[in-house]
């Protein structure tokens, strides 16, 4: 059975290739990159909206992280990952 | 331009270069209370920290509010009044902060007819009460002993209004669902001290959605038992229909009918005077024989 490699670098490569996520909230600070001290404040229904949008995505990113930290071990057969050798 | 300015706005715009900076930007000016609170809540905590907790979880257009008063300085008692104050908006009575720890908060309209206390406040409900042959005028004492066989009546009186489709005589069941504690609600049903004894709902979505739907429920209730008593105290047809009923519930009850053997109700369209109503319930006498 042929065995495949990857480097902590492919690993990191293929994380950061995940296409970035696109938030209402993201969007509003680019337009408006001054918004904590805006003197002309954005509309209100677009703050709730970015808001309801953000609590959403930190919440699934904590779920996410907690079960990540709970996670099995996961042994590798076909894949060795030097960096993490024994 | 001021060098410090320029630094600022090179660096507000520098963050919204890299898309990481941006979210990690976005998330601190959007949701700067994300990772705030532990996830074993107990009540215990600050209560504008419950607060936030509460409204970022079932609110956010209130808490997006508080953000921005916090961001711009606000204080605690500013907080107080704009987080009562949009909560209660939404549907649940919250007077002070300091409460927010004991859970979601509800008001209880239920009475105990057998507490003299009740009648000082409520003289306007005498004469219906008085329907069934109860003189609460000269009551002494501690307590007042009303019968089982009274509640019994009143509760078959607000079961068979309630089938009625006249809007007054439906208020008027709602007036005695709640002055014998059956109109399904249980704000209307229980008093402060009954409710006192229930575990509060807690904060969570679901809870905060049933407790809104209960208060709301309750204060429909509230609404047409008020109307019901106007409607007896100005239109001496409700009352002469519901005096007539009673007569018939008290003489079925004492001639001592077989059991299956229905009593006819009797209402009159009280707003239109045209239609008599004629209703036969079996399920009252079910209600009667139980009673007795």
């Amino acid at each position: 059975m042929s065995e495949n490699t990857l480097t902590l670098e492919d690993l990191r490569g293929c994380l950061a290739s995940a296409e970035s996520i696109e938030l209402q909230g993201m969007r509003l600070l680019k337009e408006r990159p001054h918004l904590m001290t805006a003197t002309h404040p954005i509309p209100r229904h677009l703050v709730v909206e970015a808001v309801t949008e953000i609590v959403a995505y930190t919440e699934r990113c904590t779920a996410a992280a907690r079960q990540l930290a709970n996670l099995s071990p996961i042994p590798l057969l076909t894949i060795s990952l030097l960096e993490f050798g024994l | 331009m001021n060098t410090v300015l320029d630094a600022y706005h090179g660096l507000a715009h520098a963050l919204t270069r890299d898309s990481l900076l941006l979210l990690a930007s976005a998330v601190a000016t959007f949701d700067p209370f994300w990772s705030a609170f532990d996830d074993d809540f107990d009540g215990e905590e600050p209560p504008l920290d419950i607060a936030l907790r509460v409204t970022r979880s079932a609110f956010p257009d209130i808490y997006a509010e508080a953000v921005q008063q916090l961001r711009g300085g606000a204080l605690y008692a500013d907080m107080d009044r704009l987080l009562c104050k949009a909560i209660s908006a939404k549907g649940i009575p919250l007077d002070d902060l300091d409460l927010i720890g004991w859970g979601v908060p509800m008001t209880a309209y239920g009475i105990d007819l057998e507490d003299p206390e009740f009648y000082a406040v409520h003289e306007d409900v005498l004469p219906v009460l008085g329907l069934f042959g109860l003189n609460l005028s000269e009551k002494d004492g501690y307590r007042i002993d009303i019968p089982e066989a009274i509640y019994a009546a009143g509760r078959a009186i607000a079961n068979s209004l309630h089938e009625q489709t006249d809007p007054v005589l439906r208020q008027v069941g709602w007036l005695y669902g709640w002055l014998f504690s059956c109109t399904g609600n249980s704000l209307v049903d229980y008093t402060d001290e009954t409710l006192s004894e229930i575990p509060p709902l807690s904060w969570s979505k679901d809870d905060i959605a049933f407790a809104i739907e209960v208060i709301e429920e309750a204060e429909g209730i509230m609404r047409d038992v008020q109307a019901g008593l106007d409607a007896l105290q100005t239109t001496p047809e409700v009352l002469a229909v519901l005096e007539c009923n009673i007569d018939r519930l008290n003489r079925h009850d004492k001639q001592g009918k077989p059991h299956g053997h229905p009593l006819v109700w009797e209402w009159a369209s009280t707003l239109s005077g045209a239609e008599r109503a004629t209703v036969v319930d079996s399920l009252v006498l079910q209600l009667r024989a139980d009673a007795a």
